[in-house]
């Protein structure tokens, strides 16, 4: 079981997420509704994973991803992106995203990329 | 690092908004051919050139346009129009491509006019349009007129 | 949804209402702000991530009918935030009207789960608004329809599709009056046949009522164009609804056009050429007063010569710019390349800041760009993650040298001898005599690229002339070093200055050209049987040596003939070691010349690397001995 942060400016997209995430087993350990909550919560809470939505209000996604992986290299950030947004998926990738949501969400898929991102490199974090 | 510089890249996109709808008309077998106006320099009468021994049949020759040199084509050879005598209608339109001024004779210029884009037509592809095809930008349509928009570029760079 | 998970999101819908309650506050906001400024982007941007977020939590709460109208007006809103279409009061109305349907609908979702007849016929009314706005806007978003001479449709465009409802498969070959509502098409079809008959050149346009599949009824502006294809004639019909907008917005593109003014360079261009008027004429009249002996007059033109130095020295320093001008556009091609490679690449600039003459640093693009692609296709290897490219500008005493290296496989030159034995670039007992250097040079010939492109076996120098030419044409020249598994490097190396130059200018029949002088070691006057013929090649006896010798009417292909009693100059031009006779009609004059560049266009004739502007405005083209030599002898 592992532990993950969910960050979106949606309270639905972060509860529906939460949802989906803890009915696989895993536990979220805190949400957040904007980039400056996730760094935070980041460094308090140095989760397994952490979802980051794409767009947000003030501090985005990606500014929001770049700032945790200088943080912590090994971050392992899963980007929640929607069609129509490949440009800013791509750059997320360039920034080392570990995996991507896509909005609507479906359980399988989110929870496949979660154990994926999660199964890459066995020994990190502390869960 | 990359990543600044290809943000700045992409911020870069915003000029040249001025007058882009407006458009040089001028006329050349018996059809109106249009050419984005802020792409124009001037326009000048016919004078002397010097030929550049082997250049292709439609490269005119090379012009002093005030210290610069320019090469000049003639429009209806550069389509295989059938060739018209020059007149006193005759005229070199300067153009600027890659940042240089190159002139373009036509049979003669009609008027700088609007053309908003609500008026510009892109051609679908379509096979017989195939003739001028990737030289044409689109098609102006106005009141009573046809306008046959230019993509300079591509008629100046293509050999 | 059935095709999505079962995941039940409904239990959520708390959160759902909680979250578009407030989006809707966000929402309107954003439009009162837009509505004081229309030139703003944040709002716009805003309403976007609201409208975007709305379609995705909608789509899973299974709101479907709020998911597809925000899917409408989230493209509007993209349209409006890339300033596709313009802002105008009835925008703004249409968006309020958007808040408030969406309002509507997603209450009644959450009440009795549909949408009321009432809020469906106002949602399909803000639909149809926001296709008028884009119509009216966007030559993509108008219907084009094309006629034949029956006036039966041969296709429409995707937007007339939209627009009446039928395919473009489904219409072809059907009669246009079908798009026409029957108390108008007899008089429509009559005024489009007129037209059709009478073969006009000009077109015409007309407000008429179309009438799409479903039978609605609506307002259009109809032009219709004649188009003369080689075979025969096509009509085009090109329709757009017909409504009139507010445009509040003229005060604010008043200032945008202020804004987006282009200053400075076209200004420079015209200081440049008067200052290169203004040494023109000041050469003028150095031939004039020549044979004046008037002290005052000459000191006070050598006063003048100095002002116009100075002047140029100005106007020249005024037009350098850094060459991050460029430079900074390449990180993306690079990193567009790469991936179409499949490869990794870190791509380093370093000297953005050094500065060059604008014109030369135009030029230079294309050159830069093909050293670019030619690293990342062939320099860097596949397993390198990742392989480093380095675009470099520097200063090197009067010359300006621009970089581009790769630490990939470097060139392999024992196969690039086989390639060139192969394609009779080079002859096969030449080949183990050719040193390194001749053969990657091989690289800048353009016949050699496409030998490579043909043969496809290493791929290397894909339009690499063009480096050479540019290099060449700016005064410059080319180079390249590499090292087997190390990487590659060309150096592009270009002089600082526009270039003042003594020439000779001869004449051959009426041209008038002009030789550097630098690479020509004597002139003199000979007789046609002083050439003689040895195997089928023209040589000149020269202080009991024979050397090469061409006439140069014929390397450069033109008619003009000269007569076998006719006197020649032999211009005889040292390269390296060899000397080689050009013979001309006769010798103009020998002066310092401004070599002006020549345009894209010219610059295409391989011949010639520049021109000149004689005293009597005329123009001589320069010519590029080095090239003439090589395509005549190699």
């Amino acid at each position: 079981m592992a532990h993950i942060v969910v960050v979106d400016d949606a309270s639905f997209m972060r509860g529906s997420l939460k949802f989906i995430i803890e009915s696989s087993g895993h536990e979220v350990v805190g949400t957040g509704k904007n980039g400056t909550e996730a760094l935070e919560l980041y460094k308090k809470l140095k989760p397994d994973l952490i979802t980051l939505d794409i767009l947000m209000k003030g501090i985005d996604g990606l500014a929001a991803l770049k700032a945790i992986r200088e943080y912590d290299p090994e971050a392992k950030v899963i980007m929640v992106t929607a069609l129509g947004q490949e440009e800013k998926q791509r750059q997320a990738a360039e920034l080392g995203a570990a995996g991507y949501i896509r909005k609507p969400f479906k359980q399988s898929e989110i929870i496949d990329e979660i154990e994926k991102a999660l199964g890459e490199k066995v020994g990190t974090g502390d869960a | 690092m990359v990543q600044e510089s290809l943000r700045e890249a992409m911020h870069e996109d915003t000029e040249d908004e001025i007058e882009r709808d407006q458009y040089l008309v001028f006329s050349g077998q018996y059809q109106e051919f249009g050419i984005q106006a802020m792409r124009i320099q001037e326009i000048v009468p016919l004078s002397g050139m010097t030929k550049v021994p082997s250049a292709p049949p439609h490269i005119e020759g090379i012009l002093n346009l005030r210290g610069r040199l320019v090469s000049v084509i003639d429009f209806r050879k550069r389509f295989g129009f059938p060739p018209k005598d020059h007149d006193e209608d005759t005229r070199i339109i300067m153009v600027e491509h890659h940042g240089f001024p190159t002139g373009v004779i036509v049979d003669s210029v009609a008027e700088v006019i609007r053309i908003p884009d609500e008026k510009v037509q892109q051609l679908p592809e379509y096979s017989t349009v195939a003739v001028m095809e990737g030289y044409i930008t689109g098609v102006g349509m106005l009141d009573k007129r046809l306008v046959i928009l230019l993509d300079i570029d591509r008629i100046l760079s293509a050999n | 949804m059935p095709e999505r998970d079962k995941t039940d999101f409904s239990q959520f819908l708390g959160e759902y209402l909680a979250d578009v309650k407030e989006s809707f506050q966000i929402m309107s906001n954003a439009l009162f702000a837009l509505e004081k400024d229309y030139l703003l982007t944040e709002p716009l941007d805003e309403l976007f991530r609201e409208v975007h977020t709305l379609k995705s939590s909608s789509s899973m709460i299974g709101f479907s009918g709020v998911m597809q109208l925000a899917q409408v007006v989230e493209g509007f809103l993209d349209r409006l935030r890339k300033s596709e279409v313009r802002v105008y009061e009835e925008s703004i109305d249409i968006l309020f009207e958007a808040i408030a349907v969406f309002e509507k609908m997603a209450g009644e979702y959450a009440e009795s789960g549909a949408v009321s007849f009432e809020t469906e016929g106002r949602a399909g009314a803000l639909r149809r608004g926001i296709a008028r706005l884009e119509s009216r806007e966007m030559p993509a978003f108008q219907g084009i329809i094309a006629l034949n001479k029956e006036r039966h449709i041969e296709w429409l465009n995707p937007a007339a599709e939209r627009m009446f409802g039928y395919t473009s498969d489904a219409a072809r070959g059907r009669h246009v009056s079908m798009l026409i509502p029957e108390p108008n098409r007899g008089e429509v079809e009559q005024f489009l046949a007129e037209y059709v008959e009478k073969d006009e050149r000009e077109s015409i346009s007309r407000e008429v009522p179309g009438v799409s599949k479903d039978g609605s009824v609506f307002p259009m502006e109809l032009s219709l164009s004649g188009m003369n294809l080689p075979e025969r004639r096509l009509f085009l019909m090109i329709v757009r609804e017909a409504g009139e907008f507010k445009v509040k917005a003229e005060l604010t593109t008043a200032i945008e056009k202020i804004q987006t003014i282009r200053v400075g360079t076209d200004l420079l261009d015209n200081l440049f050429n008067l200052v290169g008027e203004l040494i023109i004429n000041k050469n003028r009249i150095d031939t004039l007063i020549a044979p004046i002996e008037k002290k005052e007059l000459k000191s006070a033109i050598a006063v003048l010569n100095r002002t116009i130095n100075a002047l140029q020295e100005n106007v020249s320093a005024s037009r350098m710019v850094p060459v991050d001008e460029i430079f900074r556009r390449f990180p993306r091609l690079v990193r567009d390349l790469a991936k179409n490679a499949g490869k990794e690449v870190e791509f380093i600039i370093k000297g953005g800041d050094i500065e060059l003459d604008k014109a030369m640093l135009d030029s230079l693009g294309e050159p830069i760009i093909h050293l670019l692609r030619n690293a990342v296709d062939h320099g860097i290897r596949e397993d390198q993650k990742p392989g480093a490219i380095r675009l470099t500008a520097k200063r090197a005493e009067n010359h300006i040298l621009i970089e581009v290296e790769d630490n990939g496989r470097g060139i392999d030159i024992g196969h690039m001898k086989e390639i060139a034995v192969k394609r009779g670039f080079i002859a096969p007992d030449a080949s183990p005599l050719m040193q390194d250097r001749d053969v990657l040079n091989l690289l800048f010939k353009p016949g050699f690229t496409s030998a490579e492109k043909v043969t496809d076996v290493s791929g290397r120098g894909v339009g690499l002339d063009v480096v050479k030419t540019v290099a060449g044409k700016l005064s410059g020249s080319a180079n390249v070093v590499t090292k087997k598994d190390e990487g590659s490097r060309f150096t592009m190396s270009l002089p600082l200055t526009t270039a003042i130059v003594q020439t000779l200018l001869v004449g051959v029949g009426e041209h008038i050209f002009a030789i550097p002088t630098d690479i020509i070691s004597e002139t003199l006057g000979i007789k046609r049987e002083e050439i003689k013929v040895v195997q089928d090649a023209q040589v000149l006896i020269l202080r009991d040596e024979a050397i090469p010798y061409f006439e140069l009417s014929e390397v450069l292909g033109m008619n003009h003939r000269t007569t076998s009693s006719e006197s020649r100059i032999a211009v005889i031009i040292a390269r390296g070691e060899r000397l080689i006779g050009v013979g001309v009609d006769s010798m103009i004059d020998q002066k310092e010349n401004i070599i002006k560049p020549l345009d894209p266009i010219a610059q295409q004739f391989r011949s010639f690397s520049g021109g000149t502007i004689l005293g009597d405005g005329s123009v001589a083209l320069m010519l590029d001995i080095p090239v003439l030599l090589e395509l005549k002898i190699g």
